[in-house]
């Protein structure tokens, strides 16, 4: 018992601290911290975000196939109403960036939290509820530049301006999965979505008669969502052990009403202080409709092979904060995932190496994003590694994902991605039932 | 510890070290700024043709300067200033050797060692009378003519090149000052103060400068008969100007006076800065006054000089009741001579600002030439009728971005 609870304690002190390190960064004054990602995530509302698990990322996958009983998931409601424990879970992401266009090349960063979940099983592996804060989309950009202006005095000035751009859509969700019978779940998950989005541009000039500057512009708007999904199963396919499951989910379209507003700080009357500029602008943007749907294949209890794919419907999705540049344009997205996973602690073998689950997964993601006709595509290789309690179901998953995204020719950008997730799954820490004496 | 604890705690160790890793490896630079909105520095020029003048009277009493001479400006007219001074009341100290019943005074006069307005190699006379009229040094402003009485000269010097004089007083005033030295009278200073007037340094008509008095080493000696000598400050010194033919100035541009005759008066365009700027991200606003130092420079024959104006003070507002701030406290800006082009320039960022955020509405600018040490200054700055690069002009520096 003594050991349970010493587990338990180490993985949320774990939970805690990453959970605070990713929100201090996410929340710290975005002008003093080393903390942006693609560059591609400037266009619009951002880029498209992978809520999925760790584990589900090592496998290159949604998820919305991968039967699991024993820890949550975002990727299909279905799945909430066939969990065994109450589960609250938490993912975090670092990611590094390597950009390079023909002329040059930037390294950025980000360390961000990607989810927090909350599931209970009302009816254990019957009906269950969920409550979840997530990203949709996420900008966290930062560019510099450098120009020349000619003053009064025929000087030349130089000047650099560094842009960035943090926040994106986020949804608050709360939903419920019915495991109707044996073969079939379906799930259902309203949302409120909303935009939280910032783009600060500062200036900075080689002259004392020109101060530091800055201007941030501040987006802001919410609407409902809503969200389902499905879950088939089979058993006993093409031997005794093994099982199939087939999951989709589905999102319908949302339009967000935003207000946009922009602020800087000036000196009025002898004291420091933030005014708008402007009046603030009303616009939308939008969410495209997604479908993911995918099959898991358990040949044994030690096995499992996924394949999935992703379409959102980004054509449909235009809106007004797609202004950044016209050369920039949206496009249907595809995303295929093929993975598989080995669990040899379930071997019972007292080795070190079958303490955990081993898993590995290739994705092909074709983007959001085109420009000159050429879509932004990412490839993605990963591998993974969970870590399950012998004493519960909490488990650590660990993954790294190496991704190449865009091109160089035709005057695009190139990165390379280097990507490291943690997710937490705690089981039934709050519900312990006490032991009789 | 197992070696599966063991093994969680690498694992553990590994991630955190991998956070502090990557987080510390950031380079952003500037891949893909061409698909950016990057903002571009803009410079929008404002002419300003709502200039008028203002004429107003400037202090002149109790200054660290006062000017003596006369001098024909062909730009700034004629101009004839008259020195006034009056020496405190000594107070002889009771067992002082000092006889004050038998004794002279002289004058010790200290000019400005490096400034003179005027012909430099003219050879200037005074004559110095007594006071008729009383005046105070502190309330004494530049067109308060002081009468004196012409028939009884105190004493008289010459101002070539030397920078110091000693001037005898004339027995007669000087007797005049030791009735009130040896008074018993409890109400001496009282009396002193409204019945003597002090002296009037009066330029004779041959000179053709004006001379720069350094109050601070101006002072009365007064030596008895055992050549014992006792140094008497002044309680008020000052002057007053007389200008004529003023009027010979180029006339698209305007005579600014550090007497305060005549200011430029400039009325900002409100309505089309909040227009035009109010939501726009301003880095730099600036003020630009061209001077006509060209037109300065040609009339000055050989030898002549003028006091060089290094700056022009700026006041939102200024009237006769507000001159003493202008000039004595400080003005609200200050316009500095650029260093290699003939103009004054000056920020009006932080005057935009309160425009269009704080509830600023005055949009007057008075343009002129403060001066708290009392030296005469004067220049011509461009008016709205000169060409177009010479006018008065907002230099507004704006940040864009494309998108807007």
């Amino acid at each position: 018992m003594k050991k349970i609870n010493l587990y338990k304690a180490l993985y949320l002190v774990l939970l805690f601290f990453v959970f605070s390190l990713s929100q201090g960064f996410a929340q710290s004054d975005s002008r003093s911290i080393n903390s942006s990602g693609s560059f591609y995530s400037l266009y619009g509302v951002g880029f498209p975000t992978e809520n999925n698990t760790a584990r589900e990322l090592s496998l290159g996958i949604s998820g919305v196939s991968l039967d699991n009983t024993q820890s949550n998931t975002l990727s299909n409601p279905a799945l909430w109403g066939k969990n065994t424990y109450a589960t609250t879970s938490s993912g975090f992401n670092l990611s590094q960036y390597n950009a390079t266009d023909n002329n040059s090349e930037s390294l950025n960063s980000d360390i961000s939290a990607r989810y927090l979940q909350l599931t209970l099983p009302i009816f254990r592996q019957k009906f269950g509820i969920s409550a979840s804060l997530y990203p949709v989309t996420s900008s966290n950009y930062r560019s510099f530049d450098s120009g020349t202006i000619v003053n009064s005095e025929n000087e030349s000035i130089e000047y650099v301006s560094d842009m960035s751009g943090s926040g994106g859509i986020n949804k608050f969700e709360l939903g419920f999965g019915w495991n109707i019978n044996k073969n079939i779940a379906v799930g259902y998950a309203p949302s409120l979505a909303f935009i939280s989005q910032e783009n600060t541009t500062e200036l900075f000039f080689d002259q004392n008669d020109y101060p530091y500057n800055y201007v941030d512009s501040k987006v802001t708007g919410s609407t409902f969502s809503h969200r389902f999904g499905a879950l088939l199963s089979f058993e006993n396919i093409l031997n005794d052990d093994d099982r199939i499951s087939i999951g989709s989910s589905f999102i319908l379209p949302v339009e967000i009403s935003t207000k946009q507003s922009t602020e800087t700080s000036r000196m009025i009357n002898n004291q420091q202080q933030n005014v708008a500029l402007g009046q603030p602008l009303s616009g939308n943007a939008k969410l495209p409709a997604e479908l993911n749907a995918g099959l898991t294949y358990y040949p044994s209890n030690f096995v499992n092979i996924s394949m999935e794919g992703k379409f959102q419907q980004w054509s449909d999705a235009q809106s007004d904060l797609n202004t950044n540049d016209a050369s920039l344009e949206l496009t249907d997205r595809v995303k295929l995932g093929l993975g598989g996973e080995y669990h040899p602690y379930r071997t019972n073998s007292m080795s070190f190496l079958s303490n955990f689950r081993y898993s590995g997964g290739v994705s092909y993601d074709s983007g959001h994003l085109k420009a000159q006709d050429q879509e932004i595509n990412t490839l993605w290789f990963s591998a993974g590694l969970g870590i399950i309690s012998r004493f519960n179901n909490s488990s650590v998953d660990l993954s790294v994902q190496h991704g190449l995204r865009g091109t160089t020719s035709n005057d695009l950008i190139r990165e390379k991605i280097w990507s490291f997730n943690l997710s937490v799954n705690l089981t039934e820490l709050m519900f312990f039932r006490p032991k009789l004496n | 510890m197992t070696n599966t604890n063991k093994g969680l705690s690498s694992l553990y160790i590994t991630l955190f070290a991998l956070i502090l890793f990557f987080n510390g490896c950031e380079d952003p630079g500037n891949v893909g700024s061409g698909f950016i909105d990057e903002p571009t520095v803009k410079i929008d020029t404002l002419y300003l043709d709502d200039i008028t003048t203002e004429n107003l009277e400037a202090y002149s009493g109790n200054l660290a300067n006062f000017n003596i001479g006369q001098y024909s400006d062909q730009l700034l007219g004629d101009i004839r200033t008259v020195g006034l001074m009056k020496p405190v009341l000594h107070n002889l100290s009771t067992g002082s050797d000092f006889n004050s019943e038998d004794f002279s005074i002289k004058l010790e006069i200290q000019l400005d060692s490096t400034l003179t307005y005027g012909d430099t190699s003219s050879v200037s006379d005074f004559t110095i009378y007594e006071t008729s009229s009383l005046w105070r040094g502190n309330s004494l402003r530049i067109n308060d003519a002081i009468t004196y009485n012409e028939s009884e000269p105190v004493g008289s010097f010459s101002v070539n090149t030397d920078k110091r004089f000693t001037v005898g007083l004339s027995e007669t005033w000087k007797d005049k000052y030791a009735t009130y030295l040896n008074s018993d009278d409890a109400n001496a200073d009282s009396l002193y103060r409204y019945e003597f007037f002090g002296l009037a340094i009066v330029p004779d008509n041959n000179g053709n400068k004006v001379s720069i008095v350094d109050r601070p080493n101006l002072r009365f000696i007064m030596v008895d008969a055992a050549d014992d000598t006792i140094g008497v400050g002044l309680s008020s010194s000052g002057y007053f100007l007389e200008r004529t033919n003023s009027n010979s100035g180029p006339a698209d541009a305007i005579a600014l006076h550090s007497t305060l005759e005549q200011m430029m008066r400039i009325n900002l365009p409100m309505e089309e800065l909040k227009e035009g700027y109010n939501d726009k991200n301003i880095l730099k606003a600036e003020l630009v006054l061209h001077e006509a130092n060209d037109v300065l420079a040609a009339s000055l024959p050989e030898n002549h000089v003028r006091p060089p104006v290094n700056e022009l003070t700026l006041n939102l507002g200024v009237n006769s009741e507000q001159v003493y701030q202008y000039q004595i406290t400080g003005p609200d800006f200050v316009a500095n001579r650029n260093t290699d082009n003939p103009y004054f320039s000056t920020s009006m960022t932080a005057y935009l600002n309160n425009v269009f955020f704080g509830g600023e509405t005055n949009s007057n600018i008075y343009v002129g030439l403060r001066s708290s040490s009392g030296v005469l200054r004067s220049t011509y700055i461009y008016n709205q009728t000169a060409s177009q690069e010479l006018r008065p002009k907002l230099i507004i520096t704006t940040a864009v971005n494309e998108e807007n």
